[in-house]
């Protein structure tokens, strides 16, 4: 009976999957952090990462409060720095030079996101349960020109602004008791979770053809932004994290965790031309993490305590667009290399995206200013290593 | 670890990082046709027109055919500074980018232009204006191979074709009328081991070039061509009605042709 419910579920989310009208193959995700994606967004299964790892998979648990009161994040590639250092020159006016400049950027992604949180909280309840509560915003923009004449029609065209805010809790089972050791024995270990995010957002997704100018019956319209933005969109997160000990010191020096999240239930939709597209999927990602304090070994209580080797997969069930093994794979290694009572901090991480080598920094000073950078690669092919988007991204935080 | 030792390993990732290498990408499926259409039109943006021809029967027929124009210099700067000329005809437009070095992707343009006809053009204003560059520069490639053939001092193939040395070459082929022959020559043929002629090329050419004004300006609602001329100017092809296209009638075509683009130009 659970298998055929399981099935039907998977069915259901199968159909999903709806004709995407952008020749970019790029994995969109509703939530993007530089240290996240510095160790190669492999974060479902790490749990003390705060907001970041309650966005991977609700179900992290860390005992810890902590709020931040403003974010701001901003990530582009190296065509648009380039665009925005060529700017005083384009804004001149010679028709010449633009038409030349736009020549010379066919085949070049030229891409930007800002993002911007206002508040976020992580409040523990009890020994139990933590309660999370954030808002926050985020603009994309992607676009490409490309050689008019080829089957990849003439022009990318990708602009998103959301705006919402999210509600949820984590709760750990680590105090429960249900009369059998052995069940509590391993029961003890769990932790769930669920994310409520509510989103008002609105964009354009259009791959504009030659055919279409030249018949005029290009889809983007005001009336659709308009549409969308009076559409509130829930899209909700659950998760599961299972925590396994490999020793039995105190503070558990070494431990295995593996987590399931499914992400964005029933898919972040946008309306284009009358028609309904899924820019992000549900996915199902699993996650595996090993976890070791390097204090036995370093002798040293301020360096090296917190050390995850992690992989997942993303999107098992293979609802993105793309049916590429390699590109749903995420590998990360992260290190607090120092951490000094909590108020300075160094974090390093470095890890594969996909494939592609991620880089990732956060630093934290005073306890209060965090600031997270980190260098890494997008897809934006059908497979692997096909057509790679270096970019870069940055973000300051004020919160504890 | 000592910090030195990580210190190197970050920047050493941050290197890699930046350069956009995938570990991954030897163990991923690369040969199937979603992924093939992608990097069809990844190759063309980039300028990479080789390796599309190189493999061409992968890649859509449209792209075989882009790429084979833009491999002869046919790409988005050229567009751009065409539409920027006012007082050139459409004609001489269609031909003035093409020389002499441009004959050695004839066969590729050739077979592309043979792909991209068997698909279904007719709602797609990008496909028939493909098939109207790709069939005039087919042609004109076909009358330059003709002109070295020919061989006279009254027309210098270095630089293309202008109408006073059409005027020679249709000259030069019907005097002597054995010249004629020479449009049967075999210039080469296809990985589907498709042959082609000069004649065939320079009327095959004529013919998609033909089909392409027809269709675009049906599409694109333009009034001012005469379609029932052009659709004429395609039927002479067969000049009996047989449906069968003869050496003779190939000849006939191609005499025709050349004297009426001296007369245009």
């Amino acid at each position: 009976m659970v298998k055929k419910i399981f099935l039907c579920v998977i069915a259901i989310i199968a159909l999903n999957v709806i004709a995407f009208p952008l020749n970019n193959y790029e994995h969109f995700y509703s939530f993007q952090s530089p240290y996240s994606i510095g160790i190669g967004k492999a974060t479902t299964a790490i749990e003390i990462l705060g907001t970041e790892s309650f966005m991977a998979n609700p179900a992290s648990f860390s005992q810890k409060f902590s709020f931040e009161l403003l974010l701001a994040s901003v990530s582009l590639n190296h065509i648009t720095l380039g665009i925005i250092n060529d700017l005083p020159s384009l804004l001149s006016g010679d028709q010449n030079l633009i038409i030349s400049y736009a020549v010379d950027l066919v085949g070049k992604p030229i891409n930007f996101g800002i993002g911007l949180g206002l508040l976020s909280f992580n409040i523990p309840i009890g020994g139990d349960l933590i309660l999370r509560l954030g808002i926050n915003s985020l603009v994309n923009f992607f676009f490409e020109i490309h050689n008019p004449l080829s089957s990849a029609g003439f022009i990318d065209l990708l602009g998103n602004i959301t705006g919402g805010g999210y509600i949820g809790a984590s709760y750990s089972f680590k105090n429960i008791s249900t009369g059998d050791t052995e069940v509590d024995k391993h029961l003890r270990l769990l932790s769930i979770g669920i994310n409520l995010k509510m989103a008002i957002g609105s964009g354009i997704v259009e791959n504009t053809t030659l055919d279409e100018i030249v018949l005029r019956q290009v889809n983007v319209s005001g009336k659709d932004i308009l549409s969308n933005l009076q559409t509130t969109k829930f899209i909700p997160d659950i998760g599961i994290l299972y925590k396994l000990p490999l020793d039995n010191k105190e503070g558990n020096k070494q431990r295995i965790n593996i987590a399931l999240s499914v992400k964005d239930i029933g898919g972040f939709k946008i309306t284009v031309g009358g028609n309904e597209f899924t820019l992000i999927p549900t996915t199902f990602n699993l996650g595996v993490a090993y976890f070791i304090d390097l204090y036995d070994y370093i002798g040293s209580e301020i360096t090296f305590r917190q050390n995850y080797i992690s992989l997942d997969f993303h999107d098992l069930f293979f609802q993105r667009r793309d049916k590429d093994f390699f590109k749903r794979i995420h590998i990360g290694l992260s290190s607090e290399v120092l951490n000094f009572i909590d108020l300075f901090s160094l974090n390093l991480g470095v890890g594969l995206n996909g494939g592609y080598p991620t880089l990732g920094v956060a630093l934290k000073f005073l306890g209060i200013i965090k600031l997270s950078g980190s260098v890494y690669t997008e897809e934006l092919g059908v497979y692997a290593g096909q057509d790679p988007d270096v970019r870069y991204l940055i973000s300051a935080s004020i919160g504890w | 670890m000592k910090y030195p030792t990580f210190i190197v390993i970050a920047f050493t990732v941050l290197l890699v990082a930046s350069c956009g290498i995938n570990l991954f990408s030897p163990f991923s499926a690369k040969d199937y046709p979603e992924a093939n259409q992608y990097q069809s039109g990844n190759l063309i943006d980039q300028g990479r027109y080789a390796e599309v021809l190189s493999n061409a029967e992968k890649y859509p027929p449209q792209d075989h055919v882009v790429a084979a124009l833009g491999i002869m210099g046919f790409d988005l700067k050229l567009i751009t500074n065409i539409l920027s000329q006012t007082n050139v005809s459409p004609e001489s437009l269609l031909i003035s980018w093409l020389d002499k070095k441009d004959k050695d992707y004839l066969i590729d343009l050739s077979w592309g232009l043979g792909r991209l006809k068997r698909e279904d053009y007719s709602q797609s204003p990008s496909k028939t204006f493909t098939l109207l560059v790709g069939g005039s520069a087919q042609c004109m490639l076909g009358l330059l191979l003709l002109a070295d053939i020919a061989n006279t001092n009254a027309i210098n193939t270095e630089d293309g074709i202008n109408d006073q040395e059409f005027e020679a070459l249709g000259d030069w082929l019907i005097n002597p009328p054995s010249n004629i022959t020479n449009l049967f020559r075999v210039v080469g043929s296809d990985k589907e081991g498709n042959s082609y002629t000069i004649g065939g090329v320079i009327a095959g050419g004529a013919t998609s070039a033909l089909i392409g004004i027809l269709y675009f300006s049906m599409q694109v609602g333009n009034t001012n061509i005469n379609l029932s001329e052009i659709s004429n100017i395609i039927s002479s092809l067969d000049g009996d009605g047989n449906n069968i296209v003869d050496n003779n009638e190939v000849s006939n075509f191609i005499l025709s042709l050349i004297s009426n683009i001296a007369t245009n130009i």
